[in-house]
């Protein structure tokens, strides 16, 4: 029995140090070696200056015409924000694009940003009629494209003392498009263990409607500006 | 059944567990002086801070299992299954390269080892130093609860624009943000003291080791809770603090309570008046008890 008992002491010890052994041989001392370890900083966003340039420039978008584009500081981020006029109407709106600015910013819910935005810029920014919407977007330009996606999005009425807007907000990301920064963080770890990162951009559209109407009304509109919207962010961006 | 001390078998199972922890050291050596460095220096990221507490944990911990040596070697040598896998698990964590996933193979490999070598048994005796270390391990939680603190971070915004309200200023809250005197002061997450609720609740289970009251129920429940009261109502006065130097044009005053030495002066201010709230809780208790009998 005594020795038996040993054996097993001595079989699970052995097991453990030849596993923690070989882990240190793969996993640390190559890090010892260079002084440097994968672990300290995550991948590169490979995209980080073509992003720069969005927020720098604003996004042309087919059938639009920028009337107006600067850079804002909105909450404690730089946002671009253009102004806009679909081609051949009098239909106007405005983008909001906040895109990743380095390889540690993450989406933190910045939708209250631009609600505090609006209710400083017009006063008594309310909302309501809000839903989560969704849209199907189709990357048919791209040659790596994967399937049609859907875009999930908040879809709601605002209104302020002098205007009244329907809005459409998500993350746009490369072939997902969610409301959600945990969906954002699950997408991007799965990414990071192959070597990858998910770049990400916070859209906000503004479209002005009829004071106090049924923001249902807009929906058609909006739901097509989103589909332009984030193909064009793919394209640009990512 | 036991073995005599000096066997030259048994010298050898020692060697065993001493390479076994020397190993560990040089696995985690790196990662440890990352964290620590991390959490001196506030330079990896507000998630990463959230978990300073470990500055005190991780030490405490091993002295937990320290203490418990003797008990562990009584224990009888019964691997569980569940501890091969998790160090498995722990490995492939480890090589993922990923931070996140880096970090969280340390509870992983030291709760796969409690049970590789005792099963059950062991995990339960090392168990709440296990727990300290887990809740030490810098991990994006924070990140996630975030966007459903807004509630939290609201009530702390309206509170304080009432209390200054009392106080004769004009003050106006949207959502999160309090408007005064035409600057505003935004309840961030971070500001709606969810740090100080994660640190709180640490300290208080170290507290509660330490006076030994972990094993009565009533009093741990209590206790927590209280804590949990505490760090709320420690919150909103320091946002109240905030919000009338940042609007009254204090900013030097302002920085300090936000930024500078002076938040953390607050903070471990709150964290000692947890030590006399224990005690009277705990001579409360008793002396009801004594009453009872």
């Amino acid at each position: 029995m005594i020795s038996l008992h040993h054996h097993q002491q001595l079989l699970t010890r052995i097991i453990a140090i030849l596993g923690l052994i070989l882990l240190l041989g793969v996993g640390t001392v190559p890090g010892y070696l260079v002084g440097h370890w994968k672990w300290q900083e995550p991948p590169a966003v490979i995209s980080l200056k073509k992003l720069k340039q969005i927020r720098h420039q604003g996004l042309t978008l087919l059938g639009w015409r920028i009337r107006e584009q600067n850079v804002q500081e909105i909450g404690e981020h730089l946002w671009s924000v253009q102004r806009m006029q679909q081609q051949g109407s009098q239909v106007e709106a405005m983008l909001l694009l906040l895109p990743q600015n380095g390889p540690t910013d993450q989406p933190e819910v910045e939708w209250t940003d631009i609600d505090g935005w609006a209710n400083s810029r017009w006063q008594n920014w309310q909302i309501s009629q809000f839903r989560v919407a969704d849209f199907i977007v189709k990357q048919l330009e791209l040659i790596n494209s994967h399937s049609p996606y859907q875009v999930k999005a908040r879809f709601f009425r605002g209104t302020t003392q002098q205007n009244t807007f329907a809005v459409l907000q998500w993350y746009a990301m490369p072939n997902l498009g969610d409301i959600s920064p945990g969906n954002w963080f699950i997408a991007d770890q799965i990414a990071q263990w192959q070597q990858q990162r998910v770049p990400w951009v916070a859209v906000s559209i503004l479209i002005p409607m009829e004071p106090l109407g049924q923001v249902e009304d807009y929906w058609t509109l909006a739901r097509s500006l989103g589909e332009v919207v984030q193909t064009e962010i793919v394209k640009a961006g990512f | 059944m036991q073995t005599p001390q000096n066997s030259p078998k048994n010298n050898f199972v020692q060697i065993l567990d001493l390479s076994i922890l020397g190993v560990l050291l040089l696995l985690y050596a790196p990662i440890l002086l990352h964290w620590v460095d991390g959490w001196l220096h506030k330079n990896i990221s507000t998630e990463h801070e959230y978990f300073s507490h470990g500055i005190i944990g991780l030490p405490f911990a091993s002295y937990v299992a320290w203490l418990n040596r003797k008990k562990w070697h009584r224990l009888p040598n019964k691997p569980h299954l569940l501890g091969g896998l998790l160090l498995f698990l722990g490995g492939v964590f480890y090589l993922s390269g990923v931070a996140e996933w880096v970090n969280l193979s340390l509870p992983t490999i030291l709760t796969g080892l409690c049970l590789w070598f005792k099963g059950i048994a062991g995990f339960k005796l090392q168990g709440f130093a296990l727990l300290l270390v887990l809740l030490a391990t810098p991990t994006a939680a924070p990140y996630i609860v975030a966007p459903y603190t807004f509630p939290l971070q609201s009530f702390i915004a309206h509170t304080v624009g009432f209390i200054l309200d009392q106080l004769g200023m004009h003050v106006t809250v949207y959502g999160i943000n309090i408007y005064i005197n035409g600057r505003i002061v935004e309840v961030a997450p971070y500001c709606a003291g969810l740090k100080m609720l994660f640190t709180s609740i640490y300290v208080s289970l170290i507290l509660l080791y330490w006076t030994d009251t972990l094993s009565s129920r009533q009093i741990k429940i209590y206790f927590l809770s209280a804590t949990i009261i505490v760090s709320i109502i420690s919150n909103i006065i320091r946002n109240t603090l905030l919000s009338y130097f940042h609007g009254t044009g204090q900013e030097q005053a302002f920085a300090w309570l936000h930024a500078g030495w002076g938040g953390d002066l607050y903070s471990a201010s709150v964290l000692l008046l947890l030590l006399p709230l224990l005690n009277w809780m705990s001579d409360y208790s008793r002396s009801q008890e004594l009453g009872v009998k």
